[in-house]
């Protein structure tokens, strides 16, 4: 259940949620990640202000809202990319803030960034076996490249080639392939069809189904809103770094309108 | 052919060395974005190591070169990433490569407090037996020593070659190259690879000194900057990427440049003598310029660079409007009114002369504040352009007796011209590489043209006169400290017009971006050049003036001049360390560099502590890289708008100010009053003269003054003080010996309370952060209006 303070639509706090995962002993009541009361910004400037919502084992939510309201910093927060100056963040109900960037990915978070995501420098496989080496160890990491190429035949071909050479759905491809052989337990796709032409956005949409169906969370940010909630059970309305409305998908679409201006 | 060969055995071993300190440059440049000149220093330090243990100390060579390499070495560097670099990761370029340099000036001084500060002879060789010949054909050897640094090199190549190619360490080093924030994304802790990286690279500085050193008659630091600039032409030969290409760079310094030039151009010719220490730096110029692949800038390839905050506006802007208003109608005029007043009447000569010489400095260090906090580039090469207009006014007035006045308008025009020229590389290169251009281009001023006696005199030094104009001499140090103070004051203006006018405006647009500010219109190649010819213009002003000052303007012997390129690293660290966005920036850190030296004297600390100060402020500077000038004004801003919003503790505040002050000036006071004052004069006054008399003095006569009985002195004393003015022309009025203890304590007071003050530059006690109400209540630059109304 998505949730936010302030909002008509809550169904439920997080403070319950909480307590449910602390003492109640009911698992399946602890939301995969709770974000709590996070403020956050860049040096003087602050884009997050007192944002809360909560993201359930294998449902995919969605962040909407205009150009800068902080939908991509509320992604870099989750990711560690960006620091809270406020609030916490609760994987399984505990507590990651402040952890460094690589813990959180090794916990099971992984973020495929905004704009260019791969190594330009380094060849197709060197980008996979980075991350296949950190994530399975040295051991597994020929089985996973295996695994990636018979995916995407795409990139076994391209294996020896400048990843910065491969074009942007290329590229897309090769982010995600990482995503699709080691399922994380959340993907956080931040604007992942940016740049790329209509008929390659369907293709990395019908990726993101295919690693939803395999029990993956999601966090997706998107300007394609009509795409976003047909893919989402839950979303987060953002409106000028704070959260206005959240909750189950057929609920939020009628605020959308208000929030975005048409068009977008 | 056996020529070629003997070119090629001579050379190979210094190319090694190239080599390997090269590669070290490389691997930290590009697993954490920091150029690190230190590593001259780093080297220096393993080397000194081995000396003090191998050869004062009688260990085993062995276990001496072993701990140097293999222990100290990567842990300093360990130690550097730890404590500074590691907190400057997201910095820009310019900041680190300040850190880099202030560290370079001030390890090797750190160094000598335990090494010691005599000349080191000999240095000890890590080979068994260093000169045992080899021979590889009838004519051609290669002693033991040699041959142990190619092996030695020559297999950490080949390691690191496949430590790069084949293993997973290797390949975060690459990814990390590229991205910090995307490996630690990917799940790898990028600052521990960051570290392994740089303890590797502490290993190769190690061994780079511990190999070189042999080769040197003596053990000297500047020995080891001069072997990292040429490093860094072999590093920029490689593309600062390319293991093989970077060995072969050094190999190229080494053998062509270092052995069959000379070999073919003779070696007595004089022509030899310039262009054999000066290849290094043509090749490295003519690669920066010429090659195209190699200024890929490393900031526009992190895809993730945007999660760096922008850099804040400066803080004077958003100061509440009645402390501006205080600021700069009262307490500016009254500050400088008190200086004009203390410097004119009060003080005495010598501290007069000291404070012109911080004058003439600060006309310097404002081409700084221009070059590097208007537009965003970092010359190294300003001490050069301030030697271009000072020798330009020498040889005007020695040769055809000009006007020194119309010398110095002369002089700059000159430095002006140069500095357009260094612009013409700057149209095509930014950040770190026009930074090691003009540093290239300033030590090939050196080697090739300070040595011409149509620059820098016959016997190395041109004398420069004192103006005469509109009836005043000017010989006289109050009148001469007056036409300085009217320049800086002009210059200063004048800089800030070009800043709030429309070029100060294109300059900051090109600063953030230039391919953004050519497609907003502006001509980058058109202001590139002005703000370079007005930057050095400036320089040239103050350098003319530095050398009237000083009466002389030397080349320097060992590079030790003012005007030499070593002090061109020491303008920058300083100006940007303080704060190079403003002109009080510049000032201040003018006036500390000439009054710093009086204050470690005062407190009986050797000289060297100026420069491991230096270091500590590169430390101070990773915390607050926009500069210590800016930051505390930022803490004073924040702190006046908390003192507003709560009286009590406003109250409190001041309390602790007042009694800082009086813990500082009773005791001083207490402590002047009842010094011995003869047995101390001579010492003090002795230290204190100027340095160019002091070095004339001691070498006149080989005086120490710890020797001699005191019933000898109170003649030396006069003796001293006769040659010391014959020696300091200038400065015939000076009182050398009666600065009293109560200028001490009002210095210490005025310090204190520009230190402690809560309504001035305040904010040393609780310098965390602001608590939230009150970081509201500093609001940003576009609020400041609404306060006003």
């Amino acid at each position: 259940m998505a949730t936010a303070t302030g909002s008509g639509t809550t169904v439920s706090s997080p403070e319950a949620g909480a307590t449910a995962g602390a003492g109640a002993g009911v698992r399946a009541t602890t939301p995969l990640l709770a974000v709590e009361h996070i403020d956050a910004g860049y040096g003087p400037f602050r884009s997050l202000f007192d944002v809360s919502f909560t993201i359930e084992e294998g449902a995919a939510t969605a962040i909407l809202g205009p150009n800068g309201c902080g939908k991509t910093t509320t992604a870099r927060v989750v990711t560690g990319l960006v620091k809270p100056t406020a609030g916490r963040l609760l994987l399984d109900g505990v507590d990651i803030t402040g952890l460094p960037a690589w813990r959180i990915a090794r916990a099971g978070i992984i973020h495929a960034p905004e704009g260019r995501s791969v190594f330009a420098s380094l060849t197709v496989e060197e980008n996979l076996a980075l991350t296949f080496v950190a994530q399975l160890g040295k051991k597994e990491s020929p089985r996973a490249l295996q695994r990636a190429y018979e995916l995407f035949p795409r990139l076994g071909e391209r294996r020896k080639q400048q990843a910065g050479t491969l074009s942007g759905g290329e590229q897309r491809m090769l982010s995600l392939a990482r995503v699709m052989v080691n399922p994380p337990r959340l993907l956080v796709a931040d604007e992942l069809s940016l740049g790329l032409a209509p008929i390659i956005v369907d293709e990395v949409f019908q990726t993101l189904e295919t690693v939803k169906s395999t029990g993956t969370s999601i966090l997706i940010v998107e300007q394609h809103v009509q795409r976003a909630l047909a893919l989402a059970d839950h979303a987060v309305l953002i409106s000028k770094g704070s959260v206005v409305a959240s909750g189950p998908v057929e609920e939020i679409r009628a605020h959308v309108d208000e929030i975005i201006p048409s068009g977008l | 052919m056996e020529d070629l060969l003997v070119y090629i055995v001579r050379g190979f071993p210094a190319g090694c060395v190239y080599g390997l300190v090269a590669m070290a440059i490389v691997l930290t440049y590009k697993t954490s974005g920091v150029f690190n000149l230190a590593f001259g220093a780093q080297a220096y330090v393993a080397a000194a190591v081995f000396y003090k243990l191998g050869k004062e100390h009688d260990w085993p060579i062995g276990v001496a070169a072993a701990l140097a390499v293999l222990v100290v070495s990567p842990l300093l560097a360990l130690g550097l990433e730890y404590f500074i670099f590691r907190h400057m990761r997201t910095q820009p370029l310019v900041v680190k490569l300040v850190a880099a340099l202030g560290l370079l000036t001030a390890l090797p001084e750190i160094t000598k407090l335990w090494f010691g500060k005599e000349i080191k002879n000999l240095p000890p060789s890590v080979a068994p037996s260093p000169d045992r010949l080899y021979k590889i054909t009838d004519r051609v050897t290669i002693t033991q020593d040699r041959l142990v640094t190619v092996i030695a090199s020559l297999l950490v190549f080949a390691a690191l070659t496949a430590l790069f190619r084949y293993t997973v360490l290797g390949l975060r080093m690459r990814a990390i190259t590229e991205s910090p924030r995307m490996v630690e994304l990917a799940g790898v802790n990028a600052n521990m690879v960051s570290r392994v990286a740089w303890t590797l690279s502490g290993f190769l500085a190690g061994l780079a000194g511990v190999l070189f050193a042999h080769t040197e008659p003596q053990l000297r630091p500047d020995n080891y900057t001069g072997l990292l600039i040429v490093s860094i032409a072999a590093a920029a030969f490689g593309l600062f990427k390319s293991i093989p290409r970077t060995l072969a760079g050094g190999m190229i310094i080494a053998i062509v440049g270092g052995q069959m030039i000379p070999g073919w151009l003779g070696v007595e010719r004089t022509i030899t003598s310039y262009i054999r220490p000066s290849f290094p730096f043509l090749m490295l110029f003519a690669i920066l310029v010429f090659v195209p692949g190699i200024r890929q800038s490393r900031e526009t390839t992190d895809p993730l660079a945007g999660v760096d905050p922008p850099p804040p506006a400066l803080a004077a802007s958003y100061r509440d409007a009645q402390l501006d208003r205080l600021t700069r109608k009262i307490l500016f005029p009254a500050f400088i009114a008190a200086v004009l007043y203390l410097v004119l009447f009060l003080l005495p000569g010598l501290w007069v002369s000291r404070v012109t010489e911080g004058v003439c400095l600060a006309v310097i260090f404002l081409s700084i504040t221009v070059l590097t906090g208007l537009s965003g580039q970092l010359s190294l090469a300003q001490s050069v352009f301030a030697g271009a207009g000072a020798f330009t006014v020498g040889q005007l007035s020695e040769r055809y007796g000009w006007n020194p006045l119309i010398g110095l308008l002369f002089g700059a025009l000159i430095a002006a011209a140069a500095g357009a020229l260094v612009a013409l590389p700057a149209m095509r290169l930014g950040g770190l590489y026009l930074a090691v251009a003009t540093f290239a281009l300033a030590l090939l001023a050196q080697n090739a043209l300070y040595g011409r006696d149509w620059v820098g005199g016959f016997a190395g030094q041109v004398d420069i006169p004192r103006p005469k104009a509109f009836g005043i001499d000017f010989g006289e140090d109050k009148p001469f400290f007056v036409l300085c103070a009217v320049i800086l004051t002009l210059l200063s203006y004048a800089v800030i017009f070009v800043r709030r006018g429309s070029t100060g405006r294109f300059l900051f647009a090109m600063r953030g971006s230039e391919t953004a500010a050519a497609a907003s219109a502006i001509n980058p190649v058109k202001y590139k050049l002005i703000v370079f010819a007005f930057s050095s213009f400036i320089a040239g002003v103050g350098g003319a003036l530095l050398g009237m000052y000083q009466g002389v303007a030397s080349t320097g012997f060992e590079g030790q001049s003012i005007f030499s390129p070593f002090y061109g690293l020491v303008f920058v660290v300083l100006v940007v360390t303080l704060g190079v966005r403003t002109i009080q920036g510049a000032i201040v850190a003018a006036m500390s560099f000439v009054l710093f030296p009086l204050l470690l004297e005062w407190l009986k600390l050797p000289i060297e502590f100026s420069l491991i100060l230096f270091g500590f402020g590169a430390i101070t500077f990773a915390r607050h890289p926009e500069g210590i000038m800016e930051a505390n004004t930022r803490k004073s801003v924040l702190r006046a708008a908390e003192n507003k919003a709560n009286p009590r503790l406003a109250r409190k505040r001041r309390l602790i100010a007042w009694a800082m002050m009086c813990a500082i000036a009773v005791p001083v006071l207490v402590r002047s009053a009842t010094r011995d004052a003869g047995a101390t004069e001579l010492n003090v006054g002795f230290t204190v003269l100027p340095i160019e008399c002091g070095t004339a003095w001691e070498a006149y006569t080989d005086f120490d003054p710890e020797g001699v009985d005191a019933a000898q002195r109170p003649a030396l004393h006069s003796a001293c003080k006769t040659e010391a003015r014959k020696h300091f022309t200038h400065t015939s009025g000076i009182k050398l010996w009666d600065y009293g203890g109560a200028w001490k304590a009002l210095f210490l007071f005025l310090f204190g309370f520009l230190r402690f003050s809560p309504s001035l530059i305040d904010g040393r006690r609780q310098g965390g952060r602001p608590s939230d109400e009150s970081g509201e209540q500093v609001p940003g630059p576009t609020d400041r209006e609404e306060v006003s109304v």
